[in-house]
């Protein structure tokens, strides 16, 4: 598989100025600013394959969307050399616009007093799509998210799932070759953001599509990505697969089990690391390797009811990589 | 062309959906009412310079029709879409975002048109000495002077607009430029009754030729040299213009940060 995206060296810098609050900060402002230097991104490197969904984690402010947004050409690396699809970004050629989308999940970029059809049209044109092309992309659309009722009503009397089905709808119609996706699930309820994902990965089986994606939510990244990029103040601290990063991290699985007979702490002290007991179950963190032996002796020395093997909370373990810092460098 | 076309028909579908307001937007357009019912007092004693009470009246009513025509206001949207990032949409299409803007300059014009042909019309029967040249060579001619004015116009507010890459809020200095266009263009004073050598300097400056040189045309006022040298003069600022436009958009375009997290 070729290499659809390929950042070397990324870094982007902003000037933003200090404001102190209330009117005298306003005054002290206008007269003399106060210029700081953000450092959004630096020095990231990094490369997709066609066909690769990936997913980019980290807490607010960390990069993430700096990083999409250098990707797709809106903005102009400090320093650095970013290719995407053979193109560089910045140059925003119409032959690379015509192969990109840029979804954000808490912008909109349907008309807003008209129907999403209209926005449909007007893309049409833009992107040159040829009728018959548009009417294949049209069906496979309304199929994959169910558009067909909400197609002819004003954007602004949508609500927020239906506009987010359009906004997908819009961002894919010329049928991108590679997505970046900025939280394309926020504020959806948990049966929408399902829809979304499996729509996502249906797209991406049957046009293999190059797919970059932040959420907040990971059931998206768990569900759609095996690879995750993993960045903080603006460096990539993590480049690889999301259950090796997982093993790294947090390397317990928790043994959950049901007793027939009442059980205490000091039971099970040897067997692993007790979390929670109470008179018929309890849960035991038990290092990776070790789990399927530690069962079957629990089988052996206990008279069990029931037992599962669980990984750690994804959004628990990586909650963890930035407040303990764990993959700092 | 078929992607301004595609914009247009968007903008004018947003504009049949506000058709009242863009209504309530023509009647609000009452500059030159309010300065015609000024001149015409002052008018009553006899003429001001070559301009009598009916002059005054032609003049400030052909004025109304040329705002009309050639008035656009998508800088606020502009300025919006800029501030919030919505911009950045637009940057991500294969397609200039001036297209985008022209046809929404242009997308309530022939709303226009429907309203204001047929008032004009009316205007013309009940006021016979009404001072327009309605001949059809002389409609041409304003018809193409207006599309001249119009694209100045927006090619000023559409430079105006991208002073918003450096300053976020681009909507003073078009409170500036609306200043300066009001007076300088004729809009509020026909430029006839300026002292002469402000008059020769105006002659020169591009405001003219978006709202006085078609109401002069329409009046007929200008020999067929006056207007076909006119319609030279627009096109050479357009040109200039679209020159500026270019340069200030490619250098904005390097600073240009989307907003938001």
């Amino acid at each position: 598989m070729k290499v659809q995206i390929s950042v070397s060296h990324l870094s982007k810098f902003y000037e933003v100025h200090q404001k102190e609050p209330g009117f005298f900060g306003s005054l002290k402002a206008f007269f003399a600013r106060k210029y700081e230097t953000v450092r959004a991104v630096e020095d990231v490197s990094f490369e997709i394959r066609e066909g690769e969904i990936v997913g980019f984690l980290g807490p607010n402010g960390a990069g993430k969307t700096t990083t999409l947004k250098v990707l797709s050409g809106l903005l102009f690396p400090t320093s650095g050399e970013v290719s995407v699809c053979g193109f560089r970004s910045f140059d925003r050629k119409p032959a690379f616009l015509r192969q990109i989308t840029l979804v954000m999940g808490q912008k909109n970029q349907l008309i807003w007093d008209l129907p999403a059809s209209e926005s449909f049209l007007v893309n049409r044109a833009v992107y040159e799509i040829s009728h018959g092309d548009y009417l294949d992309a049209m069906k496979e659309l309304t199929d994959l998210l169910d558009l067909g009722p909400v197609l002819n009503k004003q954007v602004r009397k949508l609500s927020l799932g239906e506009r987010m089905k359009c906004e997908l709808a819009a961002a894919l119609l010329h049928r991108p070759s590679v997505l970046f996706l900025d939280e394309p699930t926020i504020g959806l309820d948990v049966t929408m953001q399902a829809r979304v994902r499996e729509f996502l990965i249906e797209y991406n089986r049957r046009h293999g599509a190059t797919i970059l994606l932040t959420s907040h939510y990971m059931a998206d990244v768990v569900a759609l990505c095996k690879r995750v990029f993993v960045i903080d103040h603006g460096r990539l601290v993590y480049d690889g697969d999301l259950e090796a990063l997982v093993e790294r991290i947090s390397p317990v699985k928790y043994i959950r089990l049901v007793t027939q007979h009442p059980i205490g702490a000091e039971n099970l002290s040897h067997f692993g690391e007790v979390r929670s007991v109470e008179t018929f179950k309890a849960t035991l963190a038990v290092p990776r390797e070790k789990t399927s032996a530690v069962a079957a002796q629990l089988f052996q020395s206990l008279s069990i009811e029931d037992i599962t093997i669980e990984d750690p909370e994804v959004e628990e373990i990586i909650g963890r990589i930035f407040t303990e810092k764990l993959l700092s460098k | 062309m078929r992607k301004f076309l595609a914009e247009f028909r968007a903008c004018w579908n947003l504009i049949i959906e506000y058709r009242v307001m863009v209504v309530i937007w023509m009647l609000t357009i009452v500059l030159p009412l309010i300065m015609l019912a000024a001149w015409l007092s002052v008018a009553e004693k006899g003429p001001v310079g070559t301009y009598d009470r009916m002059t005054f009246i032609s003049y400030y009513f052909a004025a109304l029709v040329v705002r009309n025509m050639t008035g656009m206001w998508f800088i606020w949207e502009m300025d919006s879409e800029m501030r919030l990032g919505s911009l950045s949409f637009r940057l991500l299409k294969p397609m200039d975002p001036l297209l985008h803007y022209f046809a929404y300059a242009c997308s309530s014009k022939p709303f226009r048109i429907f309203i204001l042909g047929p008032a004009s019309l009316v205007a013309l029967l009940v006021f016979p000495e009404l001072k327009w040249a309605v001949d059809p060579l002389n409609l041409l001619l304003f018809v193409t002077s207006l599309a001249g004015s119009l694209i100045i116009l927006f090619l000023m507010q559409y430079t105006i607009g991208l002073t918003g890459f450096w300053i976020t809020r681009s909507l003073s200095i078009n409170d500036a430029w609306f200043f300066t266009y009001s007076l300088a263009s004729g809009y509020l004073v026909p430029l006839d009754l300026f002292p002469p050598m402000v008059r020769d300097l105006l002659w020169i400056l591009p405001f003219r030729y978006t709202m006085s040189f078609p109401v002069e045309l329409l009046m007929d006022r200008l020999p067929l040299g006056g207007i076909l040298q006119g319609i030279g003069i627009q096109w050479i600022w357009v040109a200039a213009m679209y020159l500026l436009n270019r340069l200030v958009w490619r250098r904005g375009l390097r600073r240009y940060s989307a907003v938001g997290a």
